[in-house]
């Protein structure tokens, strides 16, 4: 054991010996192990966030169409809906986009208005504030906003006040807290006063980022629907009902409707994901090729300086299996120094919002230009990615450092 | 203890052999002091190495102590040249990066002894050589005399029984060739068996005992 203790360590003194050689290896090896990285974290970020809004998702979403596009859905289908077995309520929603104009930055954000008189009670909405309370049925004149919505309009949230003022123009002492009035009122010329009674966590990035919260009332008002009109219809089903069979009847009754199960919106949002990813995943195996290709050259091309050296280890009595030893473990070494250095660089461009990027993976979700690509890691991440990274560099090498193992020593000392 | 019989060694170099030995023999006993002699190409280094088991004969037979050493494999071989060999090579061959005292601890490094006992065992070695000061300068910080004696620590740290020097005298002065002649001496008296290798027509040191000519790869009657 006190042998192989020996070699691992004169591996490790190998790579600050040969000093170029490893940062010409490592440096490829981090590059593409940064993207591959960058990837995993982001794209974990997006499935996480689909999962988390899962829960808040109703069974059905029923929208209305008018003339071939989506439009208001009509609230006298209601009572037919909860005719349908399984259905344990149904609840209509108003919502819509308010482009805004704040500091010469056009933004947009979603108004959400919830009818939290027939939404069924949800565990989860207490644990999704991040600072106030959430609404109860009855609130009006009320909202509660996303992280990145308070962030942008200068409320004080989160532990990195420096990073929110970056957000927004307003200086440290005119910070807002929950409890303020805040006045919305969007190019269109929609307007309405309301006090935020709450800031949702921002664990649910790519929902609640850009999301303003009211009742249902608030939200007719401010749009301008009548009492029997809503963006949409949430349905909710029982434990034992089938969100598919209940769409699939609705959409039958209804044929003006557009009908939309929880599972079809998540998997709209991992898609659209999924599709850049790929372009992400064609770079990455160019680039995966391309290192392990580098590794093989640089590997395989023994120096006179290191023929001679392993000559004369030989000579003193290194067996060919303990070159051989020492080589794989060098290269093991480099493929996790790289790979190590490579998942931390990917992690940390992935938290800095994917500076030149971002825009891309977020496409047409780009709300407004802080919008940040959410970011998941988690152990499992990091081993898959130490596999990916470790194994192929190191199997590579194999063959070079059995080639370097087998030198004759006569001929590399006299090389 | 040593017996050479009708070896061959012949290498590619491109697509045509080089004939490197042409039927040697020769027998050397355990404590003598070797001479080979002859000019750069006659095969003295060639035959060292074979005797060192560092090249394998084409054909013919290598015995040592009556074993056929010359068709062993690696695994075996391995073990033979670390406790029976010591090599001094003619360009010192010292390992840059490491000091003084990791060089001279090279060969203990695969029998598993720990870097403390390792660097116990060096430093005896240069305590030997005068040469404790430079312990830790790195090998590529040593003059060419210090950089030899090193070379000569390495090769006695396993303290085998056989020591083999390729051209020793070629790259150091004058003032270090005496300090040289007395490890040798000291070495011979221990009953080491020491074989040399040099250009030089005539012995370089009178330890010696036997000395073989070198000519076109065979051994001649006279120089």
């Amino acid at each position: 054991m006190k042998k192989y203790l020996n070699l691992f360590l004169v591996a490790v003194q190998n790579l600050r010996r040969y000093k170029a050689k490893s940062i010409t290896i490592t440096i490829p090896i981090i590059l593409m192990m940064a993207v591959s990285s960058f990837m995993m974290f982001s794209r974990g970020g997006f499935v996480k966030d689909a999962q988390m809004a899962r829960e808040f998702l109703p069974d059905v979403t029923i929208q209305g169409i008018e003339a071939g596009r989506v439009g208001k859905v009509s609230l006298d289908i209601i009572p037919e809906i909860k005719e349908i077995p399984h259905v344990k309520a149904v609840a209509p929603r108003v919502w819509g986009y308010i482009p805004l104009k704040i500091d010469d930055l056009d933004i947009s954000y979603t108004l959400m208005g919830l009818d939290l008189e027939n939404i069924p009670d949800n565990p989860e909405f207490l644990e999704v504030m991040e600072d106030g309370s959430f609404l109860v049925p009855g609130d009006r004149n009320k909202v509660v906003i996303g992280y990145g919505v308070a962030q942008t309009l200068g409320f004080r949230v989160g532990e990195d006040i420096e990073q929110a003022l970056e957000l927004c123009t307003i200086s440290k002492d005119d910070l807002k807290n929950v409890g303020d009035e805040i006045t919305i009122e969007d190019t269109l010329g929609n307007h309405g006063k309301f006090k935020v009674i709450g800031i949702l966590k921002n664990r649910v990035q790519v929902y609640s980022a850009d999301l303003m919260i009211v009742s249902n009332d608030d939200a007719r008002d401010f749009f301008g629907y009548t009492k029997n009109e809503a963006s949409d219809i949430l349905v909710y089903l029982d434990e034992s009902g089938s969100a598919d069979r209940a769409a699939l009847m609705i959409s039958q009754l209804f044929t003006n409707t557009r009908v939309m199960t929880a599972k079809a919106l998540t998997n709209l949002v991992k898609e659209a994901f999924g599709r850049r990813s790929g372009t992400f995943s064609a770079m990455w195996l160019i680039l995966f090729s391309t290192v392990l290709m580098f590794a093989w050259s640089q590997t395989t091309h023994i120096s006179v300086d290191a023929g001679t050296e392993i000559g004369i280890l030989k000579s003193f009595g290194w067996q060919t299996g303990d070159i051989i030893i020492v080589k794989m473990v060098e290269s093991l070494l480099y493929g996790f120094l790289g790979t190590s250095i490579g998942i931390l660089a990917g992690f940390v461009y992935a938290l800095m919002g994917t500076p030149g990027i971002s825009g891309y993976c977020i496409g047409c979700a780009s709300i407004y230009p802080k919008f940040p690509v959410p970011v998941s890691c988690d152990a499992g991440s990091i081993i898959l990615l130490l596999l990916i990274g470790v194994i192929p560099v190191t199997l590579i090498t194999a063959i070079p450092a059995w080639l370097a193992g087998t030198i004759d020593p006569d001929k590399a000392i006299k090389s | 203890m040593i017996s050479i019989k009708n070896v061959f060694k012949r290498y590619k170099s491109g697509k045509i052999y080089v004939k490197a030995l042409d039927d040697v023999s020769l027998n050397i006993e355990k404590g003598e002091f070797i001479f080979f002699s002859g000019p750069s190409g006659s095969g003295k280094s060639t035959l060292l190495n074979i005797i060192g088991c560092l090249a394998r004969v084409t054909s013919g037979s290598y015995i040592l102590e009556d074993k056929k050493v010359s068709h062993w494999p690696d695994h075996f071989i391995s073990p033979l040249r670390r406790e029976r060999f010591g090599f001094i090579f003619q360009q010192f061959n010292l390992i840059s990066g490491y000091s003084a005292w990791e060089n001279i601890a090279l060969p203990l490094i695969p029998m598993g002894l720990s870097q403390k006992e390792r660097r116990k065992k060096a430093l005896l070695i240069l305590e030997d050589l005068n040469l404790t000061t430079r312990a830790d300068f790195m090998a590529q910080e040593l003059s060419g005399g210090q950089q030899q004696l090193v070379a000569i620590g390495r090769a006695l740290v396993n303290n085998p029984d056989i020591i083999l020097a390729d051209e020793p005298f070629s790259n150091i002065d004058a003032r270090h060739v005496e300090n040289f002649e007395n490890i040798l001496e000291n070495l011979k008296n221990q009953g080491k068996t020491v074989i040399i290798a040099s250009h030089f027509k005539e012995p370089i040191t009178k330890l010696v005992d036997k000395t073989f000519y070198f000519k076109n790869g065979a051994i001649s009657p006279k120089g």
